[in-house]
């Protein structure tokens, strides 16, 4: 993958946004299944590629709520990758069959807030009755649908594969690849990625 | 609802794990094999397993794991590791810098290959997923899995 580096001290840290040619060329295929957040027609695209027992998703997932709201223009997608503990594919699972009732963001949101790494299924599961999603429906879904959840996941991982991505948090943005993000990190990355011609 | 069960088999998650991304290409925290550089050599009691880790990147003891074409679980007597508040699983051991494990050959099969898997994260937070190695045990040449 070709790539210039663009090194920008922000907030007293350095971040790092690596613009990806690749990716200018040809737009991140995109899974026709992944759930979408803020605004679908933005002209920014942010691919969120995170784990539920990754640390610094969980530290980044309020500054990048944040950014999409305020910036109104930026199309995000979430690509569950449970790289970290076998906890971490149960939370992608149910968050994923809960998509089939239009409560993925709420369920994502429940789990992301969990504090630590070490986060159980057993307190996922607690946390889900906070998420407002039907349970009954979310469980049936979960059992429905298995087989096709679990070959999105590893097609998530396979794109990360392809893509040459090493861990979590990753944040494709625009055609640039980015990791331990903050809000100003996510601001400037988005003003890059439209300064670039945007998604 | 009690609880919402989903049972989760080791396959499913040893395959997830193996579609982790081979280390090399691409983006911009270091590629996982510079972060934490792997050589192997035997010796007279059997393997030699290093790893070097990058400054600001560190592996966790408790990530290792040793397995045979057979599918049988070798054991890997791991040093006593740096204590941490890590941001991704809480009080763990770690090791930063160089770290050494020895496999004897009596508990190495005769011939075959050793899964060798890995993890370790950098100090800004971002997390590798698991690394794989594949070693063939008669000639010590080590592949990405």
């Amino acid at each position: 993958m070709n790539r210039r580096t663009v090194l920008t001290a922000l907030a007293g840290a350095p971040v790092v946004f690596s613009a990806c040619e690749a990716l200018a060329r040809t737009p991140l295929p995109v899974d026709p299944q992944a759930p979408v957040g803020g605004n679908p027609k933005g002209d920014v695209t942010i691919v969120a590629f995170f784990d539920y027992n990754c640390g610094y998703c969980k530290k980044a997932a309020p500054d990048l709520d944040r950014i999409v709201a305020q910036d109104g223009r930026i199309r995000l997608i979430y690509l569950d990758w449970p790289i970290l503990t076998k906890a971490s594919v149960y939370g992608a699972l149910v968050a994923l069959a809960a998509k089939r009732q239009g409560k993925y963001e709420a369920v994502y949101r429940a789990l992301i807030a969990l504090p630590g790494g070490r986060v159980s299924e057993d307190q996922m599961r607690a946390a889900l009755a906070t998420s407002g999603a039907d349970l009954d429906r979310l469980q049936r879904d979960a059992d429905a649908h298995r087989t096709e959840i679990v070959a999105q996941i590893k097609r998530n991982a396979a794109l990360a594969q392809k893509l040459g991505l090493q861990g979590t948090p990753t944040y494709v943005i625009g055609s640039g690849v980015a990791s331990t993000l903050d809000y100003e990190g996510f601001k400037a990355a988005v003003a890059q990625a439209r300064a670039r011609g945007g998604r | 609802m009690a609880g919402l069960r989903i049972l989760l088999g080791a396959t499913i998650w040893a395959g997830l794990a193996l579609a982790a991304p081979a280390p090399a290409r691409a983006a911009q925290p270091v590629p996982a094999d510079t972060a934490f550089r792997f050589s192997i050599q035997r010796d007279a009691g059997g393997l030699a397993l290093r790893w070097a880790a990058l400054p600001g990147h560190y592996l966790y003891r408790d990530r290792f794991e040793a397995v045979t074409d057979a599918g049988l679980a070798v054991a890997l007597t791991t040093p006593p590791g740096e204590r941490k508040n890590d941001p991704n699983f809480g009080d763990v051991e770690i090791y930063r810098g160089a770290v050494s494990i020895a496999v004897p050959a009596a508990d190495l099969p005769p011939r075959g290959a050793l899964r060798l898997t890995y993890q370790g994260c950098a100090e800004n937070g971002f997390c590798y997923a698991p690394v794989t190695k594949k070693i063939d045990l008669r000639t010590l040449a080590v592949t990405e899995e």
